[in-house]
């Protein structure tokens, strides 16, 4: 199978009744790297994510993978090619072992192959040792490695995260940052995040969404002398008027 | 009265420990006829109820609204209807279901499907429905994605599934009006109770009574030690 590299939205709207939480997004995501979806919270960066991921169709618009038109019958096999991790980190009530075998389970992976992978991804998440814990005695920072980890482990195209960090410790968040710019050296990742620094650490391409609508794309220099003002403001208001990319 | 207690429960323990083949007999007749009914109820009210808490659909709350009115269907009028139906000039009187094990088995499916249903969906609905759109995004088919959930509710399904099994194995309207209460055939703990006080065998029933009882708790115990190995 061709690997999963070109993503396009064409026209996405997305109403939830009476609420337009997207109005007519364009965009077009080719190549490894890390794409940042920014805004601030209820800007409709989870909504836009989850349309990515397939896990929710637009009201209107067409999204095309690699150049083909997602149709009814195309989404559950297209899903299997990528995956999303949730801003609240959803975990299934079991051990943090079958929480990650989950993905691998389902695509009948060989045991061994399973094994091996799954080790891996807990050594690189620093969860080694926590195989048999129950995940509701995990840490919150834990949880949310698991939840990377369970994404990871299925070795997908395009790794789809929203807000992974946003309840996280600097440690914790570290672990993260780098796992997701060790990903993007060879696949795609599409991140949402409200941190302008977080941004300017691991972006590639930035979109910057703004009450449903797309307001502007590009390198991180669309924030360093944001030309439009609701960024401006949400860029100033995020880094306390003194840009530092730190 | 007191000593007819006492006397009831010397009878009981008497029954169970001299191994009563007839006693036997009907308690394993109580267990076999109910637990099949309630297998047949998990059979369609289990998936049934995956349906109503997991799909957007009209008229979604009118079928919840249904069953949880038949909750509270007394076993002699189903018992009636049934009655009515399976007799030999009914429509259904073809299949010879009167007076047979089936019949019983039929009947006692249908008293406890509204419990089987209300219940899981209850149980289904208080499910974190981010856990289907987890299992989807991680692979799963819409079918998986909602075994990954009842999985996830699986305490107050098997609540559901344990409750039907009581109400069936403890009802006595259909075992009567459908069972007929032929020894050896449809004779089942709850007529056997009926019957003997009847005939003023004070000590008898509360002998068999003792041994439904035992019954009841003997198979929810049985069915918690499943479901303690299932979950892990
Ligand atoms: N399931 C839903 N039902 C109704 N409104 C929703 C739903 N999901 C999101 N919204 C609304 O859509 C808008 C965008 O939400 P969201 O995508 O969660 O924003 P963000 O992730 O940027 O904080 C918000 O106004 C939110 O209230
Ligand atoms: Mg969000």
């Amino acid at each position: 199978m061709v690997a999963l590299k070109m993503i396009e939205l064409k026209g996405v709207s997305k109403k939830f009744d009476g609420i337009v939480a997207l109005k007519n997004i364009d965009l077009k995501l080719n190549s490894n790297g890390v794409y940042v979806i920014i805004g601030p919270s209820g800007a409709g960066k989870t909504t836009l994510l989850k349309i990515l991921a397939l896990l929710s169709k637009p009201t209107e618009g067409h999204i095309y993978y690699n150049d083909v038109e997602v149709d009814d019958k195309a989404i559950s096999p297209l899903r299997r090619r990528f995956t999303m991790v949730f801003q609240n980190t959803v975990l299934f009530n079991t051990t943090v072992y079958e929480n990650i075998a989950y993905g691998l389970k389902i695509r009948n992976l060989l045991k061994d192959e399973a094994v091996k992978r799954i080790r891996d991804v807990m050594e690189r998440l620093g969860l080694n040792g926590l195989e048999k814990r129950h995940v509701s005695k995990l840490s919150v920072g834990q949880q949310q490695r698991v939840s990377l980890a369970r994404a990871l482990v299925i070795e997908p195209d395009i790794l789809i995260l929203d807000e992974p960090t946003a309840n996280l410790d600097p440690e914790n968040t570290a672990v993260i940052e780098e796992e997701v710019l060790e990903f993007s050296k060879t696949k795609t990742v599409v991140m949402s995040t409200h941190n302008v620094r977080q941004t300017f650490r691991l972006a590639d391409r930035v979109a910057f969404l703004y009450g449903g609508l797309l307001i502007d794309q590009g390198k991180t220099s669309i924030l360093d002398d944001p030309v439009d003002e609701r960024v401006q403001r949400f860029v100033r208001g995020e880094t306390g008027y003194a840009l530092n990319h730190g | 009265m007191n000593s007819e207690i006492i006397n009831g429960l010397i009878e009981a323990l008497r029954l169970i420990f001299s191994g009563s083949s007839i006693v036997n007999d009907i308690a394993i007749r109580s267990i076999y006829i109910s637990g099949l009914a309630t297998v047949l109820a998990v059979s369609w009210g289990i998936p049934l109820a995956m349906l109503v808490s997991f799909r957007e659909f009209t008229g979604k709350n009118v079928i919840k609204g249904v069953f949880n009115i038949g909750l509270g269907l007394p076993t002699v009028t189903l018992g009636l209807l049934l009655y009515l139906l399976f007799s030999r000039s009914g429509p259904l009187g073809i299949f010879g279901l009167l007076y047979s094990p089936s019949g019983i088995i039929m009947g006692q499916a249908i008293l406890i499907t509204p419990i089987m249903v209300s219940f899981s969906v209850s149980a289904l609905e208080a499910v974190n429905p981010d856990i289907r759109e987890l299992a989807k995004t991680l692979g799963a088919s819409d079918i998986q994605a909602s075994v990954a959930a009842l999985k996830e509710g699986v305490k107050g399904v098997s609540l559901a599934v344990a409750g039907s099994f009581n109400r069936a194995v403890s009802e006595l309207g259909i075992a009567l009006m459908i069972g007929g209460n032929i020894r050896g055939l449809t004779r089942v703990l709850t007529t056997t109770i009926a019957l003997e006080s009847s005939r003023g065998e004070v000590a008898l029933s509360i002998a068999i009574a003792i041994i439904l009882i035992l019954t009841i708790t003997g198979v929810n115990f049985a069915m918690y030690l499943v479901k303690r190995i299932w979950l892990r």
